[in-house]
C-alpha cells in the first residue's frame, strides 16, 4: 500500500502549473519543488543559451527560481506560468549582460568574440563528455557562438522560437513586445546567424 | 532593378514561410520564385540549413544541486512566502521620502543654529588640563594629562572622570559660535602604509605651557576617523612626509595647538560620561581616546599641524557637532572637517 507521501509525489506529478501555483501561494514547499524540476532545464539552458557561461547560467538559474518563489504570492495568472518564469529568467540574463558591458573584458573573451576558433580549439583540447564525439561538440560550439555574436534581444527571440518552442505571443509577453516586432527580430536573427556560420558550412559536412 | 526588389521583399517572408506562417497566396508566390530564381533559392537552402543547425543544439543537463541550492536558500529564508507590498506602496514611498526631506532640513538647520563650545570657555574653566603639544617638531614621547598635573591648587585633585565631566559642564553652558561640518571620503593617497603610531609615537602632555585662553579661535579641528589608536595617550607619528598642498593655511589670529587639543578633549570627555566607551575596545578606568596627527602633517610638526586642524581619531569615534560629543561612526574612512561656521 502506498503511503501518503508517495500519493503527494505522484499527484504533483499530474496536477497543472495553475493548481501548483496555487499550492504554493497556500506555503506548500513540496509544490515549489515541482516546479523546480519541470522548470530547471528550460531555465538553465535559456540562461546557458543568453549568457554563453555554464557557472553564470547556474546562478542565474539559482537567482531566478528564488525570484519566482518570492513572487508566487503575487502571480494572479495574468500570463501561463511558464511564460513568467522566462520572463523572470531573460531578465536575469539582460541583467547579467548589462553589468558584462560595464566591465572589461578579459583577453580570453576577446579573443572567443571574433572568431570560433579558440572556442573549437577548447572543445577539441577538453573533450568533456566523452560519450559526445568531438565533431558534434564542435558544431554545437560554433552555432553557440554565432548566437552570442547576435544583439540580445535577437538572440533571446531566436533562443525562445526555434530552442524552447514558444509561440509569438508567448515570446511577446516575455519580452513584453508586439508579435510584429518579434517576427521581424527572428526574420533578422536568422538571416544574421546564417552570414555567421556559413564560412564555418564545411565544419559541419 | 525590379527582380532585386523582388528578390529583397521574397526573402524578407522566408523566415515566416518556413514557420509556415505565409498564407497560401503569399506562399506560392515565394515557392514560385525559389523555383524561378538559383540566388533567392540559395539563399533559402542556406537559411533552411542554419535553422537546422541551430534546432540540432542539445539541451545541456541540468548541474546537479541547483534545486538543493535553491531550497537551501530558501529555508534560510523566512518560512512563508514572499511578504507582498501594499497596493497603494508608491504613496508609502512618496510620504518616506517626504518625512526624510523633512528631517534633512531639520537636521541642517540645526546645525547651522547649534552653537557649539567655544574652546576659550573650556579651557577657562580647566586650564590645567589642556595638554600641551611640543613646540618642536622632533619631540620625544611624553605621557598623557595627569590628575596631579592638571590641579595643582587643590587638597584631592579630582579623578580624570570628575575632570572631564567638568570640563564638558562647562562647555555645554556656555555659547559658542556655530561649527560647520563636512564630511568628504578619504582620499586613497592619504593612507598611510601602517599606523602612524606604530612607528614612533610622540605623546602630548597635559600641563607643559598654560595657554592663554585669551585668543578666540578662529578654526577649529579637522576629525578624520581612520586607525584603532591606543587610548588615553595623544600619539603623534614623527616621520615626515609629504604635505598635502591642499590644506589651508593657519588664519592669523587662530587658536593655538593647546586649544583645539581642549577642546577635542573636552568633548571626548563629554562623551565618556554620556555613553561609556565598551571596555572590550578602551580597557579600564575613563577613555580618552588618543589624538594622533594625520602622517602629512609629520613634517610640519605637531604644533602646526594642530593649527591645521587635522586629526585622526580613534576608529569609531566621531565628531557630532549638534551634540558636542562623540558619536560612534561606522565607517572609519571618513575625514569629519570641523570649523566654525560664518
Amino acid at each position: 500500500m502506498p503511503t501518503s507521501d508517495y500519493h503527494q509525489v505522484w499527484n504533483l506529478t499530474e496536477i497543472p502549473d495553475k493548481e501548483l501555483v496555487a499550492r504554493c501561494q497556500q506555503g506548500d514547499r513540496a509544490a515549489f519543488d515541482e516546479i523546480m524540476a519541470r522548470y530547471e532545464s528550460k531555465v538553465y539552458n535559456l540562461a546557458y543559451r543568453l549568457l554563453n557561461n555554464q557557472d553564470d547560467a547556474f546562478d542565474i538559474a539559482q537567482e531566478a527560481f528564488i525570484r519566482i518563489y518570492r513572487g508566487l504570492s503575487r502571480f494572479r495568472g495574468s500570463s501561463t506560468l511558464s511564460t513568467w518564469i522566462y520572463r523572470i529568467t531573460l531578465n536575469l540574463c539582460l541583467d547579467e549582460l548589462k553589468r558584462r558591458k560595464r566591465r572589461p573584458l578579459s583577453e580570453t573573451e576577446l579573443q572567443e568574440d571574433d572568431t570560433p576558433e579558440p572556442l573549437l580549439e577548447r572543445v577539441v583540447d577538453e573533450n568533456s563528455d566523452p560519450n559526445v564525439a568531438v565533431e558534434s561538440q564542435a558544431r554545437q560550439a560554433i552555432v553557440q557562438w554565432a548566437l552570442t555574436q547576435l544583439p540580445e534581444h535577437h538572440r533571446a527571440v531566436i533562443v525562445l522560437y526555434d530552442l524552447e518552442g514558444l509561440s509569438y505571443t508567448e515570446i511577446a509577453e516575455v519580452l513584453h513586445t508586439n508579435v510584429g516586432t518579434v517576427k521581424s527580430r527572428l526574420n533578422r536573427a536568422r538571416a544574421a546567424l546564417k552570414e555567421l556560420l556559413q564560412p564555418y558550412r564545411e565544419l559541419f559536412e | 532593378m525590379w527582380k532585386r526588389r523582388t528578390c529583397l521583399n521574397i526573402r524578407a517572408q522566408f523566415s515566416a514561410w518556413l514557420n509556415g506562417d505565409l498564407s497560401s497566396p503569399a506562399a506560392e508566390r515565394v515557392q514560385e520564385h525559389v523555383t524561378e530564381c538559383p540566388d533567392c533559392a540559395r539563399e533559402l537552402a542556406e537559411l533552411e540549413w542554419t535553422l537546422s543547425q541551430v534546432r540540432r543544439l542539445e539541451p545541456l543537463p541540468v548541474p546537479e544541486g541547483l534545486r538543493a541550492v535553491v531550497r537551501a536558500r530558501l529555508a534560510e529564508e523566512v518560512h512563508t512566502p514572499a511578504r507582498v507590498l501594499p497596493k497603494q506602496w508608491w504613496l508609502a514611498l512618496a510620504g518616506g521620502s517626504i518625512a526624510a526631506a523633512i528631517c534633512g532640513c531639520w537636521l541642517l538647520w540645526h546645525l547651522i543654529t547649534q552653537p557649539l563650545p567655544s574652546p576659550e570657555i573650556s579651557i577657562a574653566q580647566a586650564p590645567e588640563a589642556i595638554p600641551q603639544p611640543p613646540v618642536t617638531r622632533n619631540m620625544g614621547a611624553v605621557s598623557p594629562p595627569s590628575p596631579q598635573a592638571t590641579s595643582p591648587g587643590k587638597m584631592a585633585p579630582p579623578s580624570p572622570e570628575e575632570k572631564a565631566s567638568k570640563m564638558a559642564e562647562a562647555i555645554l553652558k556656555k555659547p559658542a559660535r556655530p561649527m560647520a561640518v563636512k564630511t568628504r571620503p578619504l582620499r586613497p593617497q592619504r593612507k598611510p602604509k601602517e599606523p602612524p603610531q606604530r612607528r614612533s609615537p610622540v605623546s602630548l602632555t597635559s600641563s607643559r605651557t598654560p595657554v592663554s585662553p585669551s585668543v578666540p579661535p578662529k578654526r577649529t579641528a579637522v576629525a578624520a576617523v581612520r586607525e584603532p589608536v591606543s587610548q588615553t595617550t595623544l600619539s603623534l607619528p614623527t616621520q615626515p612626509r609629504a604635505v598635502s598642498p591642499s590644506l589651508p593655511d593657519r588664519p592669523e589670529g587662530g587658536p593655538d595647538a593647546a586649544e583645539i587639543l581642549s577642546r577635542m578633549m573636552a568633548l571626548v570627555a563629554l562623551d565618556t560620561r554620556r555613553s561609556p566607551v565598551p571596555s572590550s575596545e578602551t580597557g579600564e578606568g575613563l577613555a580618552i581616546p588618543s589624538i594622533s596627527l594625520w602622517p602629512e602633517e609629520k613634517e610640519r610638526g605637531p604644533l602646526e599641524a594642530l593649527h591645521q586642524g587635522r586629526f585622526l581619531l580613534p576608529r569609531g569615534l566621531r565628531m557630532a557637532p549638534q551634540h558636542g560629543g562623540w558619536e560612534r561612526y561606522a565607517d572609519p574612512r571618513v575625514i569629519v572637517e570641523v570649523s566654525e561656521g560664518k
